[in-house]
């Protein structure tokens, strides 16, 4: 049998600036799930954050690496509220229509056995300013299984028809 | 996940693009996965230069780590740079995937690729690329293209339609 891949299981855009965008009743039904946002944000110099289960105790952290222009590095953070998936300046430009991307893969999302760890990587390509492309790993050292996932910018809000995307990817 | 239309597969005789023409604009992203060797001479590593709707009005940053080695660069005016295979070792090709976001929407579109290229005898190369296409036209073709020689025998690629709850 052909297992199902990319299940769509909920959506949203916001109309109007907003602090943060939540996908809330997430099925425990699924094995992984794969997040994909198209977002700008207010304000320069910021980056894309996420929580699971609104919970905003100090059990993320992340690994990354990233181009830079011509310049590349990476970092840790660990011990964070907080689990970036975005980087510096996406989706945020002087221009109109344009946009950052991520995409997030969170596997065994719903297994109250394990903590849960997300594979992601990132766009925040403009045409007027720098440009930037990352991945990273990162952990949430949680056994819940994970029902909701808000995403919020580092300060300011997120630009109006921002929107994320939640996908089930099941095993068979 | 949408197989949409059928996988390209390069012929004996190669083929100096591998393109997806009247892509249906009913899908939220569209996701391309591939694997190309080019016909090169002489070299381990070739390019592939990918244009939308037929333009490269397009940037992207990338980052490929190369053996022990790193390195990143901008295209800041021109196209989609991927790694694959020249003529050097035989039955290796670059495999990778395009992750191309709101493709049919008023906005800009980005992508976002992962690219690998591991040698039979030596050399290896992992990349990461992103991409932006400052058009806010609906994309109806893809279109990758050799930047030396034609892709090789037994290339293939595949574009799958994602739809969005």
């Amino acid at each position: 049998m052909a297992t199902a891949t990319y299940v769509p299981i909920s959506s949203t855009s916001i109309g109007s600036a907003a602090a943060s965008i939540t996908l809330s009743s997430i099925p425990s039904t699924y094995t992984d799930l794969v997040l994909i946002s198209n977002v700008g944000l207010s304000i320069n110099n910021n980056s894309l954050y996420l929580q699971f289960n609104g919970d905003t105790s100090s059990l993320y952290s992340i690994t990354s690496f990233e181009a830079y222009n011509s310049s590349y590095d990476s970092y840790r953070l660990s011990t964070q509220t907080k689990m970036a998936v975005g980087g510096v300046n996406i989706g945020f430009s002087t221009g109109a229509n344009q946009f950052g991307m991520t995409t997030s893969n969170i596997f065994d999302y719903a297994n109250t056995s394990v903590f849960k760890t997300v594979i992601g990587r990132w766009n925040s390509l403009n045409d007027a300013g720098s440009k930037e492309t990352g991945a990273l790993t990162g952990i949430w050292r949680s056994t819940a299984a994970i029902t909701s996932i808000s995403l919020f910018s580092q300060s300011g809000n997120l630009s109006a028809n921002s929107d994320i995307a939640l996908y089930g990817i099941k095993a068979e | 996940m949408t197989k949409i239309g059928s996988s390209v597969l390069v012929g004996s005789g190669g083929a100096a693009t591998v393109s997806f023409t009247s892509i249906p604009n009913t899908y939220t992203d569209l996701l391309v996965k591939f694997s190309l060797r080019c016909g090169a001479t002489g070299t381990r590593w070739n390019n592939s230069v990918v244009t939308f709707n037929g333009s490269p009005a397009t940037v992207s940053n990338w980052v490929i780590g190369y053996n022990n080695g790193i390195s990143a660069s901008n295209y800041a005016s021109g196209q989609l740079v991927f790694i694959n295979h020249g003529d050097v070792d035989a039955n290796t090709f670059g495999n990778g995937e395009m992750y191309i976001s709101k493709y049919a929407g008023s906005n800009y579109k980005c992508t976002s690729s992962m690219l690998t290229a591991e040698a039979n005898s030596a050399d290896g190369a992992i990349g990461m690329v992103s991409g932006f296409i400052s058009s806010t036209s609906v994309l109806t073709s893809i279109t990758f293209t050799a930047q030396s020689n034609v892709y090789t025998e037994n290339s293939t690629a595949t574009l799958y339609g994602i739809l969005k709850a």
